[in-house]
């Protein structure tokens, strides 16, 4: 019943047995049926992508703004007496107003206030947005900023992560973000900030 | 039509008021009914710890009492379950076996009952009945689906169905699980029975004698103003 | 010999407790509910999750070949390990080539079931796990009691006494923001002094080389960014075909698991960092074993979300440490079996075989038909008590005959209804400690029918 335990230190007789030929030889020598990948017709649903996106924004303990564009969101929000200068960015117009660039900062010990990105699509379904390494800087600053404030664009919403993963690209690193850090480990109580942001912003324009 | 009727074993020797029930509602439904005298048991207390192979000449029994029936009906979701489910392919009878409340809905094609039973009323949908015959629809899993049990009873002249936080847990009998997870089994029965008490329930029914047994061995132990019926007799309570 | 019934009946000893333990999982199980219930097309997910783990299963082999192929394209190092100790090896090989003495780590089913911190404990290596559950049970030396929430089975106030005595928090402090906190700075000096990081995987893509990791907390990621090597651990069976798959199994898991639409962070790991080396270590451990096996193949499937455990009533009821196995719960139980079929030879009977954990799970691993074949082989290997196979072997011949039957009826009823009550109702068995048996009738259900349609129907 238990053949594995003959070549339990990975040695036979003949030395050492190099791993992987033992795992693929093992399954080589089970019989299976071959099963085909399923066919998958995965429908676009009607939905309201902002509302539903907004919406689940909001669920996950994240604030949600909304501007019209890039300049109005410049002239309500980062001009409303927010300190740029002690933001960390990827994006040229808040560098251009005296935000650190991301890429550049290199102390992790160093308290990021927050920091401000450019997500790539947002999905209406669980109000994730993707954000890939090239807006990060660094691939530190999504979880060292204690308030990560992403920026998407309503043309980049899409309805599900089907739609998502259709879009988006492996390339070296890059991640779903959908809310602020948060834990129920302590008794099922959801702590919100438990070791990377504490808080959560997502700014919608258009 | 001629149906057989299996009586389950602990039916047969502890409840035959359950067993003579299904048979007058069968009967009052227009069916010919024949009750092969040498049955027995399906099998289900040995396979289910294991004992498969040791059920085997009980499973042979079976088949050859229930030899020459189209239709074969059972007031239990749980026999019916494991004969379908789980006995070998040849060893299962050639007739279609049939849940009694199934048997009602999906092949006679009654959904009303001319029954009166003015009581509040917990149904406890067992396991093997909900997820193993999908006699309804279970809590985890998304689908319209017609229940089959809660229609007939639903058509009960009388009766106020009440419902419960958790519809369709477990009751905790389970077999040789009752004796051998005593501790586990007990607690869940005594969870199950607080859940109908605390929404009023007089009475509590299902499909499967079995489960109905073990909270009514707990409801007595522990005096409480309840009281457990197997669906077929509030079927069969005449106006 | 895993003794989960003893384990059980102690557990539920401390009934308040066992209640809290039993509502608040359960309203995990009601979360979840909410979420799935809010798919339409749930079920087609679950069937589509189902098929293309089957498929993969089948084609294991290729796809760990496709799997390595490109993560190597991508600069990453690939290794095999057969056994748990191979794979200790390798961890500790790589730590020692990049000089790395102290390690983080975030949530790793499979570390756990290597034994993979005892192990480089010995050989002089710091490890840190830093999802929050498993720093906890750490700390108190004790194993995960569930899959997705390590402490699911402690009170606050259990925690505060604990972080007291490690963290040296406020005395009598139990608010769970308060000790959450004091953590996140605990565990933030650890991920700033590590050099080395090593996480689980939830799901390994073949055709990108991409390994992804789940997480609420961010802690994967933290210790994954600031460590001078980044090391992945992954069971074989954690692959999955093609980038495109990931929008079934994101859309399952988290909802399955906590009720939450997504988790908060869904990192996939391509490429290492310039100068920063990546490993993937591909684990068998008992996992191709497990394949060969029929009937059990499909709980390699397992996405490790916890519904199982979540629904399962005497999971919940029991706790997890009452398994005694790396992994709890019904997915435990047909899982472990394989590892030593004596001493977990209990686990398949923890069930009622109710078969909810089999329809909430994402993947639709059979688990309660598993469970009842598990008991089959069990019996087969001669594994069963005595007082289990003794009384059913003779009911096995009496049901096997009508006459014999009848006749163990009547007297078995003659003689319950003669016995005075005290002793059909003894406490010293198992059904009567708490359960009044049935009244035995005169008659049995046959006598009434050869009495009353004396010609049949």
């Amino acid at each position: 019943m238990h053949p594995a335990i003959h070549l339990k230190n990975g040695m036979n007789k003949t030395g050492p047995m190099d791993p992987k030929k033992q795992i693929l030889d093992r399954i080589r020598s089970i019989r299976q049926a071959p099963k085909p990948y399923p066919p998958q017709a995965i429908e676009s649903q009607e939905t309201d992508l902002v509302e539903a996106f907004t919406g689940m924004v909001k669920l996950s303990g994240s604030t949600l703004l909304r501007f019209e564009d890039q300049q109005t969101m410049i002239d309500e929000f980062v001009k409303a007496g927010h300190p740029v200068n002690e933001w960390v960015s990827t994006w040229d117009p808040l560098i251009s107003m005296g935000a650190s660039e991301a890429g550049k900062f290199t102390d992790a010990r160093k308290v990021i206030s927050c920091a401000v990105l450019p997500g790539k699509f947002g999905v209406a379904e669980n109000g994730a947005v993707w954000v890939p390494e090239e807006a990060m800087g660094q691939r530190t600053i999504p979880f060292l900023a204690e308030h990560l404030i992403l920026i998407v664009h309503a043309k980049d919403l899409v309805a599900t992560m089907h739609q998502v993963y259709a879009v988006n690209q492996p390339g070296s690193y890059g991640l779903f973000i959908a809310g602020p850090s948060k834990t129920a480990d302590i008794e099922q109580h959801l702590v919100l900030g438990a070791q990377g942001p504490l808080a959560h912003t997502v700014i919608l324009l258009g | 039509m001629k149906v057989g009727l299996f009586i389950p074993c602990y039916i047969d020797q502890f409840y035959p008021q359950v067993g003579v029930a299904t048979l007058e509602l069968l009967e009052h439904l227009g069916c010919e009914v024949v009750y092969p005298p040498g049955q027995t048991c399906c099998g289900q207390p040995l396979a289910n710890t294991g004992m498969e192979k040791a059920a085997q000449p009980t499973y042979d029994h079976f088949q050859e009492v229930f030899s020459g029936f189209d239709h074969i009906v059972a007031p239990s979701g749980s026999c019916v379950y494991h004969v379908v489910h789980h006995y070998p392919v040849e060893s299962r009878p050639q007739g279609k076996v049939w849940e009694l409340c199934d048997f009602i809905v999906n092949h006679l094609g009654v959904t009303q009952i001319a029954a009166s039973f003015p009581h509040k009323v917990g149904l406890h949908p067992s396991c093997h009945g909900l997820r193993g015959l999908r006699l309804g629809p279970d809590s985890e899993r998304v689908e319209d689906r017609p229940d089959v049990v809660r229609t007939l009873l639903a058509s009960v002249s009388g009766i106020e169905l009440v419902d419960l936080d958790r519809r369709d847990e477990c009751c905790g009998f389970g077999g040789t699980f009752a004796i051998t997870e005593e501790a586990v089994s007990v607690q869940m029965g005594l969870d199950k029975i607080s859940d109908h008490q605390r929404h009023g329930a007089e009475i509590i029914t299902g499909t499967d004698v079995s489960c109905l047994m073990h909270l009514e061995g707990l409801i007595r132990r522990q005096g409480l103003p309840l009281q457990t019926r197997h669906i077929a007799e509030i079927l069969n309570a005449r106006l | 010999m895993s003794q989960h019934p003893e384990a059980a009946a102690r557990f539920i000893a401390d009934n308040e407790r066992m209640a809290w333990h039993d509502r608040s999982i359960w309203n995990a199980r009601k979360k979840r509910d909410l979420a799935s219930h809010s798919i339409e097309e749930w079920e087609q997910l679950r069937s589509w999750a189902s098929d293309i783990k089957e498929h993969t299963l089948a084609h294991l082999d290729h796809y760990l070949e496709v799997f390595e192929k490109q993560a190597t394209a991508n600069g990453v190092k690939v290794h095999w390990a057969a056994t748990a100790e191979e794979h200790n090896r390798i961890v500790l090989g790589i730590l020692r080539e990049n000089e790395a003495r102290h390690m983080v780590k975030s949530k790793s089913m499979l570390t756990e079931e290597c034994h993979l911190n005892p192990f480089l404990e010995a050989n002089g290596i710091e490890v840190i796990d830093t999802d929050l559950g498993e720093r906890i049970v750490q700390l108190r030396e004790e194993i995960p009691s569930h899959i997705v929430t390590p402490a699911i089975h402690l009170k606050k106030e259990d925690v505060s006494k604990l972080f007291e005595e490690k963290l040296h928090t406020e005395p009598g402090n139990a608010d769970p923001t308060y000790l959450t906190r004091e953590a996140r700075k605990h565990l933030r000096a650890h991920f700033l002094a590590c050099d080395a990081a090593l996480t689980g995987v939830n799901f390994a893509v073949a055709e990108t080389g991409t390994v992804v990791v789940v997480t609420n907390e961010g802690n994967s990621d933290l210790g994954v960014h600031l460590g001078k090597v980044q090391i992945h651990s992954m069971g074989i069976e954690k692959l999955i075909p093609k980038w495109q798959d990931l929008g079934i199994f994101t859309r399952l898991l988290a909802r399955s698991a906590t009720g939450q639409p997504i988790s908060i962070y869904t990192s996939h790991y391509t490429k290492p960092r310039p100068d920063v080396p990546m490993h993937i270590i591909l684990v068998d451990n008992g996992r191709t074993e497990q394949l060969s096996r029929e009937h059990f193949r499909k709980s390699l499937a397992c996405i490790r979300c916890g519904a199982c455990m979540n629904t399962c009533p005497i999971y919940r009821r029991s706790g997890g440490h009452s398994y005694g196995s790396t992994i709890p719960g019904p997915i435990g139980s047909i899982l472990t079996p394989g590892k030593d079929l004596k001493k977990y030879s209990p686990l398949p009977f923890a069930s009622t075989l109710c078969g909810s954990c089999s329809d909430v799970c994402p993947v639709k691993i059979d688990i309660h038909d598993q469970l009842y074949r598990w008991r089959q082989i069990i019996a087969e290997e001669h594994l069963l008590p005595k007082y289990k196979t003794i009384p059913l072997g003779l009911a096995g011949r009496i049901f096997a005959r009508g006459k014999r039957y009848d006749q163990a009826g009547r007297i078995a009823r003659w003689w319950l209804r003669r016995l005075p009550a005290w002793m059909v109702n003894s406490r010293l068995n198992a059904w009567s400690k708490h359960r009044d048996l049935p009244n035995a009738p005169r008659n049995s259900f046959k006598e009434w029918y050869e009495q009353n349609r004396p010609h049949g129907s």
